[in-house]
């Protein structure tokens, strides 16, 4: 076993509000490091806030791992937030498009969706909710 | 966080040109160092008897729904104070990232420098 084997995987534990600031900070750097666009970035890391304020929100803690990932010829960059929460009760609801006036209604999954190319869901009050989302770089 | 840390960390800038209020936003802001900023501005709106205030977010590299809802609230209570509001600066990846979410940008008034800004809240269209 080497200590030297590079892990393209970047993983936050998400415990309250306050980590959500350094998660923010720490998916950025690890995507500019990787030298993902701006644009990308921004994208890729707003998604990546949106599912982790999900966890607080709703199950008050988690995880988020950030992964680089290869098909093929194509690169990209796939994100995954974990939480043993109580699930989400109704899915078709939670993926449903809603606007609100304050826009803090909902789960905000629609918005994560359009946000990135791959999206899957698993969730269920035993195993709580898994996100796995991906977006594929040009 | 401690009331002494919250009191001497920087979370934002306000500053006052004439009968308008220039508020900067810090990019790494949590909920309760937006809360401070928020209470800092309104202070400010009332003390100063402001006629506008100029939201500078061009520090932001990431805004999310509840980021966003938090700034669209806070520019509806300097509105029901009395004062004009303006948001300028967002970034171009932003902005496309915001508008994809899907968060709600109705009503909100926009420019793209703190000049146009400023001239906006004091000679609204």
């Amino acid at each position: 076993m080497r200590w030297s084997v590079e892990r393209s995987e970047l993983f936050v534990a998400v415990g309250d509000e306050a980590d959500l600031p350094v998660l923010v900070v720490r998916v950025q750097a690890w995507l500019t490091e990787r030298g993902v666009s701006p644009g990308e970035r921004a994208r890729i890391t707003t998604a990546a806030s949106e599912l982790a304020t999900n966890i607080v929100k709703y199950a008050g803690r988690g995880s988020m791992r950030v992964t680089a990932v290869r098909r093929g010829l194509h690169e990209g960059v796939e994100l995954w937030a974990e939480d043993r929460g109580p699930g989400i009760a109704d899915v078709t609801l939670a993926l449903a498009d809603r606007y609100s006036s304050s826009g803090s209604l909902g789960l905000g999954l629609p918005g994560v969706r359009r946000l990135m190319d791959d999206f899957d869901l698993r969730t269920s009050p035993e195993t709580g909710t898994s996100v796995k989302v991906c977006r594929w770089l040009a | 966080m401690s009331r002494l840390a919250a009191s001497t960390e920087r979370t934002a800038l306000v500053s006052h040109f004439g009968d308008c209020v220039v508020a900067t936003l810090r990019d790494d802001l949590d909920r309760g160092q937006f809360a401070s900023f928020r209470s800092e501005l309104l202070e400010a709106v009332r003390s100063q008897r402001a006629h506008g205030v100029v939201l500078d977010a061009s520090a932001l590299e990431v805004v999310d729904t509840a980021d966003f809802a938090r700034l669209r609230q806070t520019l509806e209570m300097v509105e029901l104070m009395g004062a004009r509001t303006v948001l300028v600066g967002l970034k171009p990846d932003v902005v496309a990232a915001l508008v994809e979410l899907g968060a709600d940008i109705d009503g909100i008034s926009g420019e793209l420098t703190l000049e146009a800004g400023l001239a906006r809240v004091r000679n609204p269209r």
